[in-house]
């Protein structure tokens, strides 16, 4: 299966190799500032991190990486998400049989809506299934230029649930963040009995601390975007990638059973499955560039104006950087020193996927029978597949799982159903 | 702007605050609690000049450089 829906086929420079592929994404003269009309315009991504260039990008990604920082994500793995891994599979499995799509998305959302600053009520299941119907819009809208069929129809179905969740979530969390914020520091809120020094510390909050900064140009719709992105960004790619994983490990064990008898309850040896499962399946098969200026990526020389594809696809199948059997899952295999198992899935440079660490944690440690540092996170999609496989998931052989054919990115899903048994034990 | 030990500098005007680089060296670099940009150690003297340039390489934002030679 290689670019089965033609996803390579527009009028783009493509680069396949895994040096030309990193070389492109660590270079400053390319940018994500691709076509504004169908991409950006009243998209999710218009003036979104992800598309920003320059002193603009710079200056954002400043204010929104403070959280993910180490300590941070530690407490969300580590205190925080086993427990809605537990709650949240016990609400949702019905008779033995649930959708990875549907649980995917419902598991990740909850911590999704918590970094981008998304209040809710936590006893609502109702709550989490809108906003997944948000998060399925989003991402539908984020990735308009692999839309398959009609674009101005994705466009319309965008700019009236960006309103719908504005109206229902942002701005009631937004209220009540402003309340708390203009409150001196100690001082209870009356609303909530909550205490003004104990503002929740998310990407909504971190927004409004700096919209007096005009330089940052933080206006209302943006500050809407910008939490919508962050919730589909968090819930989308986790989910899709649990998915993929699971997937291939149910095809690795079936050919490898002693193995896995031996290694699958090692959460090392589960979280170097999801790296390899990104490598082999990047949820963004073609990552796109625009040239600003004249440049050059290896010995390629790119003419201002250009449009590239950086097909993370075969990067990451490059034989010279995951040797001969690059094409196959193995999450056994060797990879050189200084080469992430993940390929080029996260992207690279200034564009990195901010949430990479909390989603897939650290490099796994070459040896998988040594403890890891201290300092060394699983990820919360290890987590998540961990909580499956120890609940003994399966695909459910009366109903096939679908993939989503809505994308030309063929990476993903819309269903993958599942039987599973035995209680969680985290 | 840059803090450096002899061997490796960072570039404060172009450090986005990414911590990459304190994942992957916390005896070589760390993140400031002020500006929640990076800093380079004293540590850093001690490390494999080999692990420095790889987080130089790695760094999002081509804010950290490693001298050849230790001066």
């Amino acid at each position: 299966v290689e670019d089965p829906r033609g996803m390579y086929e527009e009028d783009a420079l493509i680069f396949t190799r895994f040096a030309d592929v990193q070389a492109a994404l660590f270079n400053r003269d390319l940018s994500r500032s691709l076509d504004k009309r169908t991409f950006e315009e009243g998209n999710v991504r218009e003036r979104n991190l992800s598309v920003l260039h320059g002193t603009e990008h710079r200056d954002r990604r400043r204010i929104e990486n403070r959280l993910f920082q180490s300590a941070r994500l530690a407490m969300y793995e580590r205190e925080l998400f086993p427990q809605i891994v537990v709650d949240t599979m016990d609400r949702v499995v019905e008779d033995g049989r649930a959708d990875l799509f549907r649980l995917g998305y419902l598991l990740s959302v909850v911590l999704s809506a918590r970094t981008a600053g998304v209040d809710r009520d936590p006893d609502s299941v109702d709550q989490l299934e809108t906003l997944i119907k948000h998060v399925d819009v989003f991402s539908e809208a984020s990735a308009i230029e692999d839309t398959i069929g009609d674009k101005e129809a994705v466009r319309r179905r965008v700019t009236d649930d960006l309103a719908e969740f504005d109206r229902a979530f942002v701005r009631p969390s937004r209220e009540r963040r402003e309340r708390l914020l203009a409150r001196p520091e100690g001082q209870l809120d009356e609303a909530t009995g909550e205490q003004a020094d104990h503002v929740p510390d998310d990407v909504l909050t971190r927004l409004l601390q700096n919209k007096h900064n005009q330089a940052l140009r933080l206006d209302d719709g943006l500050i809407v975007r910008e939490v919508a992105s962050y919730l589909q960004a968090g819930t989308h790619t986790s989910a899709t990638t649990m998915i993929n994983t699971l997937d291939l490990i149910f095809q690795w064990r079936a050919r490898h059973p002693e193995e896995w008898a031996a290694l699958s309850p090692n959460r090392l040896f589960i979280q170097r499955c999801v790296h390899e499962a990104l490598r082999v399946r990047p949820t963004n098969p073609g990552i796109r560039r625009l040239a600003e200026v004249d440049t050059k990526v290896g010995d390629t020389e790119i003419p201002a104006g250009s449009r590239l594809i950086l097909s993370t696809w075969f990067a990451n199948r490059d034989e010279s950087a995951y040797g001969p059997d690059a094409d196959g899952f193995d999450p056994l295999r060797s990879v050189p020193e200084g080469i992430a198992r993940w390929g080029t899935s996260f992207g690279a440079g200034m564009h990195a996927c901010i949430g990479r660490t909390l989603s897939v944690g650290t490099p796994v440690p070459e040896s998988l029978d040594e403890a890891p540092p201290d300092s060394h996170l699983y990820g919360l999609v290890t987590l998540m597949v961990e909580g499956l496989l120890g609940r003994g998931v399966e695909p459910d052989p009366e109903r096939p799982a679908v993939p989503d054919d809505r994308t030309k990115r063929w990476t993903r899903w819309r269903s993958y159903p599942v039987r599973v048994s035995a209680k969680v034990t985290l | 702007v840059t803090a450096d030990t002899p061997l490796a500098t960072v570039d404060l005007d172009r450090c986005v605050g990414s911590g990459d680089c304190a994942m992957a060296l916390p005896q070589a670099f760390a993140l400031d609690d002020g500006d929640g940009l990076a800093r380079v150690l004293d540590g850093a003297a001690a490390v494999d000049p080999k692990l420095l340039r790889r987080a130089a390489a790695n760094c999002p934002s081509g804010a950290i450089s490693v001298e050849e030679e230790a001066s």
